[in-house]
């Protein structure tokens, strides 16, 4: 059966990637959230890196999407999505602490 | 080529179409879903510091319990990859060994969550003591409640493959649950991320 990998993956490969690179971009946050190594803005940002690091691992191994003509649509959808959401969110937490501001 | 074989390619040909174009409507909906999603981080990043006098992140969250239950999650990811490989490779019993799996390892998960909020509502801190809480619970179990869903429909799926085998469609519907699967993994990332590290870490 073919699917958004194109042809059809025929190897374990791809998942045990998936698995052992999420593995690591797990334990990193964890480890600098448990040992409080860094400042809070430092600690914020690299679990926010990480965390999109391993969005984009599982993107590209679990789910197979890639760069190549066969995945557009998805990634069409995807990226419809990612500006969907970036407004929600964006714009929910501006209006919010706006307003929080002006009301103090 | 006889005209039975022409026959049954062009039927095949179709079903693999007809799969494709479910997988890309599969992944319009999943995208929906993360809008969804989207709205309640909305919310929860808004309710995050209306503790109301009562217990943070920080008091609440366990971290052996987060990264456990992020360890389970993960590992249920590759294993339902490696389901949906055995399916394409046409072999039945390896599916249903690793369909099998996941769903241990999804049920692990649920049953920690659930165990998790149990805990908390007992300690006072349920979803009506605070606004935090609300939007803590709201997020959390909506996730949880599609990783449930989800592990109905490995049984039911497992069921269907068990009895009528790898047939084109049962393979084009266990694809379909796969990206179900990865997907919800995916939102439990942005839940550790945004919601139990930034907790944790005060």
């Amino acid at each position: 059966m073919s699917n958004a990998q194109g042809s059809a993956e025929r190897s374990a490969r791809p998942y045990l990637i998936g698995w052992i690179s999420g593995l690591a971009l797990t334990f990193f946050p964890f480890a600098i959230v448990g040992t409080q190594a860094l400042s809070r803005l430092l600690t914020f940002v690299v679990i926010t890196l990480c965390g999109v690091a391993q969005i984009a691992v599982h993107l590209r191994f679990f789910l197979g999407l890639s760069l190549k003509p066969r995945s557009q649509e998805y990634m069409a959808a995807l990226a419809l999505a990612a500006v969907i959401v970036f407004i929600l969110i964006g714009g929910t937490v501006w209006i919010i602490l706006d307003l929080n501001y002006r009301m103090l | 080529m006889t005209e039975a074989s022409v026959a049954h390619g062009l039927i095949s040909e179709r079903h693999d179409r007809v799969s494709e174009e479910r997988a890309l409507g599969f992944w319009l909906f999943l995208m929906s879903d993360a809008v969804i999603f989207s709205l309640l981080f909305a919310t929860y990043a808004v309710m995050v510091h209306n503790t109301f006098g009562g217990p943070n992140g920080q008091a609440l969250f366990k971290m052996s319990h987060v990264f456990t239950e992020t360890m389970l999650l993960l590992a249920s990811s590759a294993t339902f990859g490696l389901a949906s490989l055995a399916s394409r490779l046409g072999r039945r019993w390896h599916t249903l060994v690793w369909l099998g799996v996941t769903f241990a390892l999804g049920a692990a998960f649920v049953g920690m969550e659930a165990s998790d909020f149990i805990t908390m509502s007992a300690q006072g801190a349920g979803a009506s003591r605070s606004g935090f809480l609300s939007a803590f619970f709201t997020l959390v179990g909506t996730h949880g409640c599609h990783v449930s869903g989800g592990l109905l429909w490995i049984v039911l799926l497992g069921l269907e493959v068990a009895v009528r085998g790898l047939t084109p469609r049962t393979v084009s519907r266990l694809y379909r649950l796969g990206m179900y699967w990865h997907f919800l993994d995916l939102i439990w990332i942005a839940i550790f991320s945004f919601v139990y590290l930034p907790g944790l870490r005060g």
